[in-house]
């Protein structure tokens, strides 16, 4: 039976994390069958994370997810949910006329007709909609073809080329033998929008796109102006409200044994040059849990904080770093009540350093200051690995419920602490801590020792090795077959205190790159994320875009979620940036939240602090459970 | 060298006269905008986004909240006018109007020298005195009558619908409102539902007195049509109990683990078996039994509940849950093992309908209800979406009229008056504030003069005449827009909301005041858009 997910997006961070993960998602839509035709247990369901709808010609997988971000964010993709054709492009044919826009029944009078600067849809999307509606006439056939094909004998990497996307059999077809590689969407550089290389299809319920007046204007700086969106939603002002509860609830109906919630949520207040601050969209975040605590009190939550990937600011403007100390206090705190694991990822706090990019190279030289298509990339990366367990087709694996239930060791201990490993060469920048050089390549290769690779998500997070876990999850994706000897290498490897709260799981096939994926990694690393032989011994090369055709369509990884004291030091800059800037942040919100709010903040924040502690992690756990 | 760019030398300063310049050129442009959305005769916008979706209104509100404006003045006016939709449901697009014209007036005096400060004075006396004038000469009407309302809300939908829709609809909103009042109880228009089926046509729609939801029984073996239902509204988890995160499952063979997976599930099943029991206790010869949930219901509880004939509808919506019990009387279950008949609603007719992938449950048959559901269908979502705006609106103005107990003469019969108004008191009024009175009362006209313009009139020619009219002391003030000429709004039963006027003469002038006083605009943070 499917354990449901429903999964919320909101804020434009967490629209491009989550575009990045529901490609890799896309994988799972063309299950791989073992051997005897059985399906593989430890395959991902794609019943957890989709809805299946339709009508009676075919159904379709539409993702269950609410997706809510400012309505300029979301790029060519309608409020459908599906891309509308615009004239002039290449993707007109097969959906027949469009249907006269007024209905001379409804309207008798004069129209006129304003038309915004259409946002064209990208090359990508334009690729994918030909290939869908070319699909939509050959009624499936050829997507059969295709399937037979893949059962064939046809090496790992033919496989993983053709039954991707729907859309690009029939592309490959079309265009004469090779399917359109990432690097020639040249992603980094073009996409504007998270819709640009998003390949699934929304229900039209999933689209939310907050038009300013709903949230009266405000810049969605401050946490609390995601909480007053809410209200305004509730009091059922808009005719056009992002109505997100509505949404929620209309997905929940479907679930039979809903599992809990994913929530990817914008909680940074950091100032930034270009990119609007989005804090307001943890608050929104949290104000929908508590609505939907109201009526499932008992299903967990998984919850990201993201943030736009600052660059270092060296002063920052007094307004601007009491928002973001705000934003940051509030976000570490207020989930902490909604049964609800909080795991800070990239961007999150002020000052963070931004994610170090050991694991890819910068696609060009010039592009060395991270852009959002990469630093999007890892986190949804890590959460499509660290998530698979609770996707997988086999129950046995436990739920949302129960890796919660073992990360959180004692109350007030809610936050997680996220490290994701791949097998790339040891980085160029010295920061991450590789204990042994040695770098990590497929069985055949004999070496096995990830350590090197694996690389905190969280600011300030302590590398692993650094501090002992309380406890954690792990899923490793393209291990060798014995699961045995995988599980051998992982206490070394993350250490935890008590091998009771470890769970892990194995799997040997790798993690499947989806077709948009960052096409950025070293010429080092073959096309099975295997290293490349020089890579070994070499220093690295000089950087080298990878030729078209090469690219890499899967990588073993290894996804952890901790609850460690590794998360202390974030824990205590955000709670010395809050106590700075208390004062400031109080009479910001004077007209909204009183004293005593704040200073159960305050309290939480401490006391947070206290049982993440790195000094000490006996007293700590001591200290926290006293609450 | 301005004195904010002596402390900030990269501010951009626009001085006085450039201020009032762009001010007044921002409220004229918004006007020029939303004129030609005035009135029946005014046009439909279309609006078709950058991604292609189209999005048909009439609305003044929704136009401006759907445009991108970037003039922040224009953008002030916008919200201030935005604001009262929130508040009335109504009057953006005059008060957007006035204030536009109220600034080309202003502009003349402005360029002959006049201070901002004086006609500001001006305008403020006038103000008060319109409203004062207003209260007074409102219209006390008997708003219970349903002849009347269905005036006041023709007048409401037939500027935004076809004149045949509208008619439609006209009896619907009416029925709508008069569904859900309760004597010496404030209207609340959640009570009405609105629900919208991609079906058919506009004109399939209808009032249901009782109950649409949007989803359905989740078994196969539920019933898809009952009669003789009698409706439970629980708000209970009827899910398997998940252990809570920090328990633990600890079990030591296989049998014990089964026997905790058993007792685990028993508890759900002694619920189901309670609500079961209630059934059989309370539905009589040939009745069935309706449950509505507002938590959720596992496959394995919708199984028993199936067999037994009942139809059971999880995760209801929380203000359906209300209005369940509006409608079909009964109360809310919030604890399950106390349940009586008594808490039981019942409807004739309970049924289940499935279009593509969406399933609509009906309530239908209720005795008293004192909620509704309006039923929109239509064939393509935008013309849902534009029904539905028109429909929001034709509610607000009914509800406005009965809680008010107040008319004003419609077709831009007040305004003239209004205008006649302030011409007397002008004269009472000493100095150079005459120059403001002045201002706001010409501004006044833009509405009949908008009206006249957007039917194909000249709008100079029916003002003279309404005008005429007015000063003969006939009560021909309106303006007919099918014919041009001056007739009686009060006969014709074209009626203006009293709170919606009022309102909107009232944020017009503040608008107006604010944006003439404005002498600099600075340009320094950097979240200030471009101008």
């Amino acid at each position: 039976m499917p354990r449901e997910i429903v999964t919320i997006q909101l804020g434009p961070q967490a629209s491009w994390v989550g575009a990045h993960f529901w490609n890799f998602q896309d994988d799972s839509l063309h299950p791989e069958m073992a051997a005897d035709g059985s399906p593989d247990p430890d395959a991902a369901d794609p019943a957890v994370l989709y809805r299946s709808g339709g009508g009676e010609r075919q159904s379709t997988r539409t993702p269950r997810l609410v997706v809510c971000d400012r309505s300029d964010g979301f790029g060519s993709l309608g409020a459908q949910g599906r891309r509308v054709p615009t004239a002039g492009s290449s993707c007109s044919g097969g959906q027949g006329g469009e249907p006269p826009p007024v209905d001379p029944l409804a309207w008798g009078g004069g129209v006129t007709t304003v038309t915004m600067e259409a946002v064209e849809p990208s090359p990508f999307v334009r690729t994918l909609y030909a290939g869908a509606g070319r699909a939509d006439e050959d009624e499936g056939e050829e997507g059969e073809e295709g399937d037979e094909g893949d059962e064939g004998e046809e090496g790992e990497m033919e496989r993983r080329r053709s039954p991707r996307p729907t859309a690009t059999p029939a592309v490959e077809v079309e265009e004469g033998g090779s399917a359109p590689s990432a690097a020639a969407f040249d992603f980094e550089a073009t996409a504007a929008y998270w819709s640009d290389y998003l390949q699934a299809q929304l229900h039209s319920r999933s689209v939310a796109p907050l038009r300013p007046h709903s949230h009266n204007f405000s810049q969605l700086e401050l946490w609390s102006e995601g909480e007053s969106l809410m209200r305004r939603e509730e009091a059922a002002l808009d005719g056009d409200s992002p109505a997100l509860l509505e949404r929620t609830r209309r997905f929940l109906e479907e679930c039979d044994k809903p599992q809990g919630f994913l929530l990817l949520a914008d909680v940074d207040g950091a100032p930034r040059a270009r990119l609007r601050v989005a804090g307001a969209f943890g608050g929104l975040g949290s104000a929908l849990l508590t609505r939907i605590r109201d009526e499932m009190s008992a299903a967990p939550c998984l919850a990201l904080g993201l943030g736009t990937c600052p660059a270092p600011q060296p002063h920052p403007q007094p307004h601007t770093a009491c928002v973001a100390a705000l934003n940051d206090a509030l976000a570490l705190t207020a989930f902490g009540e909604l049964r609800s694991c909080y795991v800070p990822l990239v961007g999150h706090a002020s000052a963070a350093d931004p994610p170090r990019p050991p694991l890819v190279r910068p696609a060009s030289p010039s592009a060395a200051r991270p852009c959002r298509y990469t630093t999007s990339a890892l986190p949804a990366a890590w959460l499509d690995v660290v998530s698979l367990p609770l996707r997988t087709r086999g129950e046995s694996r436990g739920g949302l419920t129960r890796l919660l239930g073992g990360l959180q060791v004692a109350p007030r201990f809610h936050l997680g602490s996220p490290v994701l490993g791949l097998p790339l060469p040891p980085p160029t920048l010295g920061e991450v801590e590789p204990t042994g050089r040695r770098a990590w390549s497929l069985p055949s290769g004999g070496v096995f020792s990830p350590t090197a690779l694996l690389c905190p998500l969280a600011p300030w997070q302590l590398p692993p090795l650094r501090a002992i876990a309380f406890s954690q999850s792990v899923s490793c994706l393209g291990f060798p077959p014995q699961p045995l000897a995988a599980v051998s290498v992982i206490p070394p490897l993350l250490p935890c205190r008590s091998s009771m709260n470890v769970s892990i799981f194995t799997r040997t096939a790798p993690l499947s790159l989806p077709l948009p994926f960052p096409q950025f990694f070293t010429p080092d690393l073959g096309s099975a994320g295997e290293l490349l032989p020089p890579a070994l011994d070499r220093a690295p090369r000089p950087f080298a875009p990878r030729r078209e055709g090469e690219e890499v369509f899967s990588l073993p990884a290894t996804a952890a979620l901790q609850s460690s004291p590794a998360i202390g030091p974030l824990v205590q800059r955000v709670a010395e940036e809050w106590a700075a800037q208390r004062r400031a942040a109080e009479h910001r919100l004077a007209a909204e939240w009183g004293a005593d709010e704040l200073a159960e903040v305050t309290e939480d924040l401490l006391a947070l602090r206290d049982a993440y502690a790195t000094g000490d992690a006996d007293g700590s756990e001591s200290n926290g459970s006293e609450d | 060298m301005a004195a904010t760019q002596q402390l900030n030398p990269n501010a951009d300063v626009l001085k006085s006269g450039q201020a009032s310049l762009m001010n007044i050129n921002a409220a004229r442009g918004l006007q020029d905008v939303l004129k030609s959305n005035l009135g029946p005769k005014g046009t439909l916008k279309m609006l078709v986004g950058g991604a292609g979706d189209i999005k048909l209104t009439k609305d003044g509100n929704t136009l401006l909240h759907e445009m991108q404006i970037q003039n922040p003045t224009a953008c002030m006016i916008a919200r201030i006018a935005t604001a009262q939709d929130d508040i009335t449901g109504d009057g953006t697009t005059s008060a957007v109007l006035v204030v536009g014209e109220m600034m080309k007036q202003a502009e003349r005096h402005l360029s002959d020298g006049v201070h901002p400060r004086l006609l500001c004075e001006g305008i403020e006396l006038a103000k008060t005195s319109l409203l004062e004038y207003i209260d007074r000469t409102a219209l006390a009407k008997d708003c219970a009558d349903r002849d009347l309302l269905l005036q006041i809300a023709q007048c409401s939908l037939r500027t935004k619908m076809h004149r045949e829709l509208a008619d439609m609809f006209t009896a619907i909103c009416v029925d709508a409102v008069l569904t859900i009042r309760k004597p010496d109880t404030p209207l609340d228009l959640h009570m009405v539902e609105i629900m919208h089926m991609q079906h058919k046509a506009g004109t399939d729609s209808r009032l249901v007195k009782g109950l649409v939801l949007d989803h359905g029984g989740r078994h196969p073996g539920m019933p898809k049509q009952l009669s003789k239902v009698r409706v439970l509204t629980i708000n209970y988890d009827l899910e398997y109990m998940r252990s809570e995160v920090n328990s633990g499952f600890y079990y030591s063979n296989a049998e014990e683990r089964e026997k905790m997976v058993q007792a685990e599930r028993k508890w759900v099943d002694d619920k189901t078996k309670l609500i079961i029991d209630l059934k059989r206790k309370a539905c009589g010869e040939g009745e069935t039994m309706v449950v509505i949930n507002q938590k959720g219901i596992d496959p394995l509880a919708l199984d028993l509940l199936a067999k037994e004939g009942i139809l059971a509808l999880r995760r209801a919506k929380r203000r359906n849950m209300e209005r369940i019990t509006l409608a079909c009387g009964g109360e809310q279950v919030n604890s399950i093992d106390d349940m009586t008949p008594e808490v039981l609603g019942y409807a004739e007719e309970v049924s289940e309908q499935t279009l593509g992938e969406e399933t609509y449950t009906f309530l239908e048959g209720v005795s008293n209800p004192f909620s509704c559901t309006i039923l929109i269908k239509g064939a393509h979502p935008h013309v849902i979406s534009q029904i539905k705006e028109a429909v929001r609106d034709g509610l607000r103005a009914v509800s406005n009229a009965v809680t008010d107990g107040q008319l004003l003469p419609g077709a831009g019969g007040i305004e003239v008056l209004c205008h006649a108004h302030l011409m007397e008191y002008r004269k009472k009024v000493q100095g150079r504030a005459k120059l403001g009175v002045q201002t706001f009362a010409d501004a006044l006209l833009v509405i009949p003069k908008t009206l006249a313009d957007n039917a194909g009139y000249d709008a100079q020619d029916a003002l003279l005449k309404l005008q005429e009219e007015q000063e003969a002391g006939s009560p021909k003030v309106g303006l007919d827009v099918e014919t041009g000429e001056p007739l009686d709004p009060c006969a014709a039963g074209l009626w203006d909301n009293f709170r919606v006027k009022r309102q909107m003469l009232d944020s017009a002038a503040v608008i107006a005041a604010q944006l003439l006083l404005v002498d600099e605009v600075i340009r320094a943070g950097k979240q200030m858009k471009k101008g």
